[in-house]
């Protein structure tokens, strides 16, 4: 479909998906959100790109292969549990640590960050490798 | 954690160099050094002393890093890591290409094999066990473009993999989680029998016992390198090391001493039989392996493991240098037929004379050590050991002298622009026939660095009965290598049992193709219809059986929103029901999802909300979009199916609404939840209980489900991938 309402459309709001799914990645924790949502959305995002301007723009803008990504999701979802294990704790014992910038204001930083932050690469790169992957079959028809 | 170092070290270090070798791309000088490193742990093992290293996991479940170091898995680990690295530095002069996969391939695979024999505790071996599998499936199948490769890799991973089943249970079934090293006298356990016949199964499948041996010499479509590494050294000897190790727990039971003799003595018969009959040089090596894979079960069951280690260090070092002659035979020949090779010494010296040493050793003759370890088993061993050693002497002289000696003899070279194998494969070469000698001539020492007990090891040969024995087994073994010139160029082809084990996976393969074909149909409405009776099936079964109301049941009463988001759901799914385009089914789908979605926010779940509007934007994207690209006509679906599926639609609808019911009416145990309401913002510093569960209390449960999502991204990818490209069966 490569109409020019769609890409206008598309351009415009690819950045606009991208940035809630991080702002909702980021949020999760204390608010709804979290990382399978946000890999929803950021999804959805590519997907309608992908759709007004064609799957191998789409795979070129997200620069790795998708399976790479599956893989790396993993891998920082797996690390962030062993992390948890190194000094004779158990698999996914969270670790925190905590910033503070004056007496009332602080940051608590934690392993469960990187936690979603697999979720959501591994949710990204499951929608986006079916999605695209359809897409794929759809333009070759044609 | 200090001696760890040793157990946890080496095979960390294995695995981590094989992923190092295989991400860094070839970097041609420097990768024979690869080999260092193994040969590095060689010298190691062999020079520490007996030790055993334990890192407790879940202590509840016996779950636990073990592992030993004691004369048995000090022999195996010694083989593994020394005869590695030759093969490592063999292989990178054998190959043109592929050096990166089969360095990294063969270094798991090492690592894997050694943890397999250093490990004590009976679940971490199996670990291994499977590893050394699914890595040899790998090996085998080393040139994916084959289909002798991919069929031959195909067999031997069913095989062993299938052993490896019957395995795990009989391990459990006889250590019950404890520790190999204090299983003491297990013949008495309760289910010793069941457990010792699963267990000599896995030992079978994987050591190539009659009848599972079908698979090796099928295996040799591999490249030498790894035939000489996996089918004579190390990967299939793993069979005969368990069946070593439970020797001392398993001794007297009743069964095992006939049980593995019958099946060692069968083994070496029919292979020495089938071995007449081959004329390729590697199939004749595969053969004599079998053969010799059957004499250590057969000594094993006869009780003689303490020189055993001697025969198996010998049949290490010979049937690998025999096997990297092969190599360099057919590296250097282009020919691997065993009759029409000759008078190469002169073109090929260096591989004439380690085929000699080679083939001195394994034909028992001294100084070879394979003459040492011969000696010292029939002066120890009793009148069934003595007739299996020379049962074996006679089936292996042909190998030795075919493979050996025979392409090197004569006056005439048979191929005369034949060339020496490059330095690398050299080195592997005249390490392993120099080895073979040295330890010959060192016997003694080496026996002590083994703790062995029994006769004193050593190549001068004094008169007794063990010298005639040789003699008499040597003299037997020449008549059979002239048998074997008479009738190898008779190549026997008949039904073999791995043709039998093709056809039955051939069987299953069409009996799946006919049963997909009858369930999917290839239209949507088909598969969901068929879903939907396989739940009404089984889910409705049991929710028939359990439904129930409580007596006291209230309803309250539903207020305006709830009324208005409950009708526009009613509403759209009717609709969608009625509607003439696709477009507008799609159209209302999406407002009984989006009414769902707003049902969630009222009821204090905004999460899940957010997720259902996700998934639904993103389906309506999708479908919109292959929805353009359909045909525009719709055929309309008859009478009596739609009124089919309107009952099937209707009775999942009720057994849904049932299910909803119940689980809405039944009081959840609220401990759960208060637990994880209280704690969520003190322990998991979220206030977002939902997601602090996801990502924290329940983190495991989240990556096993990001898991199975990856894995099914991958599949639906590769199937759709399949369609585009058709490509033939198998």
């Amino acid at each position: 479909m490569r109409s020019v309402y769609l890409q206008t459309v598309a351009r415009f709001l690819l950045p606009v998906f991208v940035i809630l799914s991080l702002f909702l990645l980021l949020r999760g924790h204390n608010a709804p959100g979290g990382g399978f949502t946000g890999g929803l959305i950021c999804s959805a995002g590519i997907a309608l790109y992908a759709m007004a301007y064609g799957t191998a723009l789409a795979r070129r803008l997200l620069r790795v292969d998708l399976r790479v990504l599956l893989g790396i999701g993993l891998l920082i979802a797996l690390a962030s549990g062993i992390v948890g294990m190194l000094p004779d704790r158990e698999f996914f014992t969270a670790r925190w640590v905590s910033i503070r910038f004056d007496e009332n204001n602080g940051v608590k930083l934690g392993t469960p960050i990187f936690f979603d932050i697999g979720v959501f690469l591994v949710v990204v790169g499951m929608c986006l490798s079916i999605i695209l992957s359809h897409l794929e079959e759809l333009e070759g028809r044609r | 954690m200090g001696d760890g170092i040793l157990f946890i070290g080496s095979v960390a270090s294995l695995f981590l160099l094989a992923v190092i070798a295989a991400c860094v791309p070839a970097f041609g000088r420097a990768r024979p050094f690869v080999a260092i490193v193994p040969a590095a742990w060689a010298v190691f093992f062999l020079l520490a002393p007996d030790q055993t290293f334990r890192l407790p996991w879940v202590p509840g479940l016996n779950l636990e890093l073990a592992f030993r170091l004691d004369p048995l898995s000090r022999t195996f680990a010694v083989l593994v890591t020394g005869i590695g690295s030759l093969d490592l530095l063999y292989g990178y002069g054998y190959l043109r290409f592929g050096r990166r996969k089969f360095q990294a391939l063969i270094l798991v695979f090492m690592a894997s094999m050694l943890g397999l024999v250093l490990a004590d505790n009976a679940l971490l071996l199996f670990v291994f066990w499977e590893l050394t599998s699914v890595t040899s499936y790998l090996l085998i199948g080393f040139d994916q473009d084959s289909p002798a490769a991919r069929n031959a890799a195909r067999r031997a991973f069913v095989t062993t993999a299938a052993g490896g089943l019957a395995l795990l249970a009989g391990l459990i079934l006889l250590t019950g989680g404890t520790r190999l090293s204090e299983l003491g006298d297990a013949a008495g356990v309760a289910q010793a029998l069941p457990a010792l016949l699963l267990i000599a199964i896995g030992c079978f499948t994987k050591s190539a016992q009659v009848p599972f041996h079908f698979w090796l010499p099928d295996a040799m479509a591999a490249p030498t390198p790894i035939s000489a590494y996996l089918h004579s050294a190390t990967m299939v000897q793993a069979g005969v090391f368990l069946l070593a190790r439970l020797q001392p727990n398993l001794v007297n039971h009743p069964v095992w001493m006939p049980l593995l003799v019958t099946f060692g003595v069968a083994t070496i018969v029919w292979s020495g039989f089938l071995g007449l009959f081959s004329r390729d040089l590697k199939r004749i090596l595969a053969m004599s392996t079998i053969a010799a894979l059957g004499t250590m079960t057969a000594l094993i069951g006869l009780g003689a493991p303490g020189a055993l280690l001697g025969f198996i260090v010998a049949h290490a070092l010979y049937k690998g240098g025999l096997f990297m002659v092969a190599g360099s035979l057919d590296h250097g020949t282009h020919s691997r037929d065993a009759l029409a090779l000759g008078g190469l010494r002169r073109l090929m010296p260096w591989t004439a004379a380690a085929g000699f040493l080679a083939a001195l050793s394994m034909a028992g003759l001294p100084p070879a050590v394979g003459f040492a370890t011969k000696e010292a088993l029939l002066a120890g061993g009793s009148v069934g050991v003595m007739a299996v050693l020379v049962l074996y002497a006679a089936v292996s002289v042909m190998p030795a002298y075919a493979v050996g000696v025979r392409p090197f003899w004569g006056p005439v070279a048979s191929h005369p622009d034949a060339h020496e194998c490059n330095l690398a494969m050299r080195i592997g070469l005249t390490t392993l026939g120099i080895a073979g000698l040295l330890a010959g001539l060192f016997a003694g020492s080496i026996q002590s660095r083994l703790s062995v007990a029994d006769p004193a090891w050593t190549v001068v040969p004094h008169l007794g009965v063990p010298l005639a024995l040789s003699a008499l087994g040597v003299g037997l073994g020449g008549g059979v290598a002239w048998l074997w010139t008479r009738l190898a160029s008779r190549e026997r082809t008949g039904i073999t049992a791995g043709e039998v084990l093709d056809r039955l996976l051939d069987v299953l393969q069409v009996a799946s193709l006919r049963l997909t074909r009858r369930l999917q149909g290839g239209y949507l409405s088909v598969y969901v219809r068929n879903v939907f009776l396989a739940v009404l099936l089984f889910a409705g079964m049991g929710f028939l059986r359990s439904f129930a109301l409580p007596s006291d049941l209230v309803l309250t009463p539903m207020n305006f929103l709830e009324g208005i988001l409950g009708g526009a759901i009613i509403v759209g799914a009717i609709a969608a029901t009625r509607s003439d385009s696709r477009l507008g089914a799609v159209a209302c789908l999406g407002i009984v999802g989006t009414g769902i979605a707003l049902l969630y926010v009222l009821y204090g779940a905004p999460d899940l909300a957010m997720t259902q509007v996700a998934v639904e934007v993103l389906t309506l994207l999708l479908f919109v979009f292959a929805f353009s690209h359909l045909p525009k006509v719709k055929r309309p679906p008859q009478r009596k199916r739609r009124a089919f599926d309107g009952l099937v639609a209707l009775f999942v609808g009720v057994l849904m609404g049932g299910l909803a019911l119940m689980a809405s009416v039944t009081p959840p145990n609220p401990a759960v939840s208060q637990f994880f309401a209280a704690k969520s913002l003190p322990e998991g510093y979220g206030k977002n209980v939902v997601n602090v569960i996801l990502v924290d209390f329940r983190a495991i449960d989240t990556l096993g489900e990001i898991t199975v999502m990856a894995v099914a991204a991958v599949g639906v990818v590769a199937l759709l991938r399949m369609k585009r490209k058709p490509e033939a069966p198998r």
